[in-house]
Order: C-alpha cells, then sequence, then structure tokens
C-alpha cells in the first residue's frame, strides 16, 4: 500500500557512485531519507530507489559529493510532466474527471431488496412517483420523506430504508406481517356435505350427530347440527365441529388435440444491439425490421460498470431465433391420464385417490381420456344455521 | 563509556527490572526475523559494513551481524531496516 501510494506521489531510481556504500547509507538514514530496494553492483555504484521529495534532498545533500543520476521515473508526477504540452489530452482528462463526478451525483442504479410477496415492479413504480428513478439528482432524495410516503402508499410494508450511496440507492424494505384469522366459535352453525359419497368415518367435536357410517349421502345434506337438546329443557345452540370422511367418486374427461405444433429453430438468428443512455436509446442498427414469418426474440440488457460502480449505460442485444412449425402426430394418453389425476386430486379436501382407470378414445381430431376414480376424502364443511332451522325448535337467531 | 551509555545502561536495566518494552524505555533494536528470508530491524544506529554475504548494523550497545547469501537492504528509513537474502546467521557483539 505504501508502495502503490509513493507511486502515486513520485519514485526515482538513483545510482550513485561512491567507495563506501555504508556511509552514504548512514548519511541518508541520518537525514531522514527513506530508500528500498538497494542494489550494489561492481565499480562503487549503488542502486537505491526512494520517493521524488527524497530524491530532491539526496540531491541537495550528495550532489557536490558523489556522482549521482536518475536511472528510473515513475508515477504520477512524471506523467502529468511528460503529457504537459499535450493540451487536448489534459483537456479530455478533466472533462472525463468533470463528467465523471457529475455523473456521481445522479442515482444509476436502483437496488431493493427483502421484498417477498410485493414485486419489486411495484416498488419501483411507487418510488418513480416519489421522484425516485434512474437518473434523479442524489440530493434531491430526501431519505426520511420517501421512507414515510412509502409506508403510507403500501400499507403491505412495515419498514423501509432508501440509502443513496454514490449513483447507487439501495432500498431495503420488511413486509408487514398479518395477524392470524381468529377462528369464530360463537356463531351457530351447522355441518353439511360438501360432496356426495359413502360415509366411512364420523367425528363430531361439537354438537349432535345427524349421519352414521355406511349411510349415503348427497352434497347439502346435514351431517351434524349445531342445535342440540339442553339439560334444562328445549334447545340451544353451539358452533358445530365435526370430521366426516366418506368414499366418493369421480368421473371426468379431458381432451387434447390429435396432432400438435412443435418449434423446430432453423438456426438462423438475427443480433440487434442497442446503447441506452439514461432513458435515451443509441439504435446500432439501420434494418429493424425481421422478415421472419416465425421467430423468438431474447432480450438481455447489460449495465456497464467501472471498477464497480454502475455506469449509466446500458447494453440491450436483443437475439431472434427463426423457427418452423411442425405438425406431429400427438400420443398423449400418459399425459392425458397424469392430467385427469392430478385433476381429481385438485378436487379433494384432505383426501386420496384409492383406484382410477381410464378410458381412451379419438374422435373430431381430438384425443378423450376419461377417468373413473375411486377416492376417499373429508367431506364436512359448515355454515351459519338459518332463521328458518332456528326458528323450528323455538331459538331466534343473535346478532 | 560515556554519558550517554550510561544512561542507556540503566534504562535498559530499568526495562528489564520492571518488564517494560525495552525499545520504548531504552531505545534497544527490536530484531523481528520473519522465517529465514527476512530480518526487520528497529531503532538501529547505522550501518558499519555492507556486503552480499554479511551486513553489520549499528544497534546501539551491541552490534548486529546478518550473516547469509545474497544479502539485500530492501529498505531503510531513520530508525527501521529490512534485510532480506537467505539468512544464516544472527550475530551479536557487545
Amino acid at each position: 500500500m505504501e508502495w502503490l501510494l509513493s507511486l502515486f506521489s513520485g519514485r526515482v531510481r538513483v545510482a550513485v557512485t561512491c567507495l563506501y556504500p555504508e556511509r552514504f547509507m548512514n548519511i541518508c538514514a541520518e537525514s531522514g531519507i527513506a530508500f528500498s530496494d538497494l542494489e550494489y553492483t561492481d565499480g562503487s555504484v549503488i542502486l537505491v530507489t526512494v520517493s521524488l521529495k527524497d530524491y530532491k534532498r539526496l540531491k541537495r545533500l550528495f550532489g557536490g559529493r558523489f556522482a549521482m543520476s536518475a536511472v528510473r521515473k515513475t508515477g504520477t508526477p512524471f506523467l502529468l510532466y511528460g503529457i504537459r504540452k499535450r493540451y487536448a489530452l489534459i483537456i479530455g482528462m478533466a472533462v472525463c474527471f468533470f463528467a465523471v463526478w457529475i455523473m456521481s451525483m445522479f442515482i444509476w442504479q436502483i437496488e431493493v431488496t427483502g421484498n417477498e410477496k410485493i414485486s419489486t415492479s411495484r416498488i419501483l413504480a411507487e418510488l418513480d412517483s416519489l421522484g425516485v428513478r434512474v437518473g434523479t439528482c442524489s440530493f434531491n432524495v430526501s431519505q426520511d420523506y420517501i421512507s414515510n410516503e412509502m409506508l403510507l402508499r403500501v400499507p403491505e410494508l412495515c419498514w423501509i430504508a432508501v440509502n443513496v450511496n454514490g449513483s447507487r440507492a439501495e432500498v431495503k424494505v420488511r413486509e408487514a406481517v398479518k395477524p392470524p384469522e381468529m377462528a369464530d366459535s360463537s356463531t351457530p352453525t351447522l355441518i353439511y356435505a360438501a360432496k356426495g359419497g359413502l360415509i366411512t368415518g364420523v367425528t363430531v367435536l361439537e354438537g349432535q350427530t345427524e349421519c352414521a357410517v355406511g349411510q349415503t349421502v348427497s352434497a347439502g345434506d346435514v351431517l351434524a347440527t349445531g342445535i342440540v337438546e339442553s339439560r334444562l329443557g328445549g334447545h340451544r345452540t353451539v358452533h358445530a365441529k365435526a370430521r366426516v370422511t366418506a368414499r366418493t367418486w369421480y368421473n371426468t374427461e379431458a381432451v387434447t388435440p390429435a396432432e400438435r405444433s412443435e418449434k423446430e429453430y432453423t438456426g438462423e438468428k438475427k443480433t440487434k444491439t442497442t446503447i441506452i443512455l439514461a432513458d435515451k436509446r443509441i439504435k446500432l442498427y439501420i434494418d429493424s425490421g425481421i422478415s421472419w414469418s416465425h421467430y423468438d426474440k431474447i432480450t438481455e440488457r447489460r449495465q456497464l460498470k467501472l471498477f464497480g460502480a454502475v455506469l449509466p449505460i446500458s447494453v440491450e442485444k436483443t437475439t431472434a431465433y427463426e423457427y418452423e412449425i411442425k405438425t406431429s402426430r400427438a400420443d398423449d394418453s400418459a399425459e392425458l391420464e397424469e392430467y385427469l389425476l392430478n385433476s381429481v386430486e385438485s378436487r379433494l379436501n384432505d383426501g386420496e385417490i384409492l383406484s382410477a382407470s381410464f378410458e381412451h378414445g379419438e374422435g373430431d381430431g381430438v384425443l378423450r381420456a376419461r377417468i373413473s376414480a375411486e377416492c376417499r376424502e373429508q367431506i364436512a364443511a359448515s355454515r351459519e344455521l338459518t332463521e328458518e332451522e332456528l326458528g323450528a325448535v323455538g331459538l331466534e337467531q343473535s346478532t | 563509556m560515556s554519558k550517554r551509555k550510561k544512561g542507556d545502561f540503566f534504562l535498559e536495566k530499568a526495562a528489564d527490572i520492571f518488564d517494560l518494552p525495552g525499545e520504548i524505555v531504552a531505545g534497544m533494536s527490536r530484531i523481528t526475523v520473519t522465517g529465514g528470508s527476512r530480518v526487520f530491524i528497529e531503532n538501529h544506529k547505522g550501518i558499519l559494513e555492507y556486503g552480499r554475504e554479511r551486513i553489520e548494523i549499528n544497534g546501539g550497545r551491541v552490534i548486529i551481524t546478518v550473516g547469509g547469501e545474497g544479502l539485500d537492504i530492501r529498505s531503510m528509513s531513520d530508525s527501521e531496516l529490512l534485510v532480506t537474502g537467505r539468512i544464516l546467521s544472527l550475530n551479536f557483539d557487545y
């Protein structure tokens, strides 16, 4: 690191002719001249590397006593001295530094982290409406104001921090966790069959059973009621809870075209490059049309960086891949069966398929498959007791 | 022995007795040997003899002799000295 700093401030390799190198070294040390990479060659010549500042002192100290010459000069001061008359280069460098300095005042990259359910695009859109977007001057971003406004605009957020570091804005968010819904156990309800089937098991936790194992029920039939007889006479209502399992049957059909179309890439491709400077697009191509009838378009966008710093320049490459549509005979019976099984499984309520049989057919340009599945599942569902049901036993609906 | 040397002697003794760092209290040389290729000497008083196989360094009350092959003074300032090369011996002459 010290070497790097001294290179920045300038280093000189000096050749000193002297018979007693120890004397030279001791005088240097006493005078506070630090040197490195000492090399003692034949002919009483010592080579040492000193900083530019020490080189000037060295010349003052030994200029008259020893023959001294600079062998190599490296570092920024010598580089600048070498180009001192190249005005265009110096102006160019100055303009470049100035441009980089100016550009570092603007936000060129916004990074959102910590969001899981809220999409990044929504957060970016809200930030945009508050004036924080690519190209915004970072001095105009009031981090407290943005954080407060964002919490009001996006209620799903519980915390947000907008940190602007140079040309990069880092938005850290934490999403709010909603409290769990409380189970309502005070409303009088009954349990009914959500699906028809043959009952194989009944477990009533609260309420009065209205069905039995081995009984066949249709959808809507009452399985357990929340109106129970009171020990003191009359009736009272409870929030009925029950678990009723039953064997159920499903018959479902699925169809798919008998012929399928597939993409077949021809290997032809066209790439178009666009340079995006902030929000201005510079096309590096002339003919923007593609004459192919079928093609896929894939766009890749790459943000340019310089030593890790984000630049307001992106390179967008759009590649079009030509393909032809080939028609082939479909043999999708296995896929249809899998689809039907998944379809039945998705309709089950905490249950399983016990057995399934398939029938296949073809006609009108489509392949058909029918599933006959026997399942076991939970069929109990609850609903509130109606006024009529309560009135039948002389009870009223509480509000 | 000069007054300066007498003072140094007492300071060295005091550093020993009170278990104080000698390089700070008495300005004694502090020598750090890294592997067999680097000798770093702090608080030196100058070089007495320089050669590729032998370097004699004034350490105040002691003369430090670094013996080896291909010895180089990698860097030197008024108080620090770094010798590199194949170090074979380190002698102290009082």
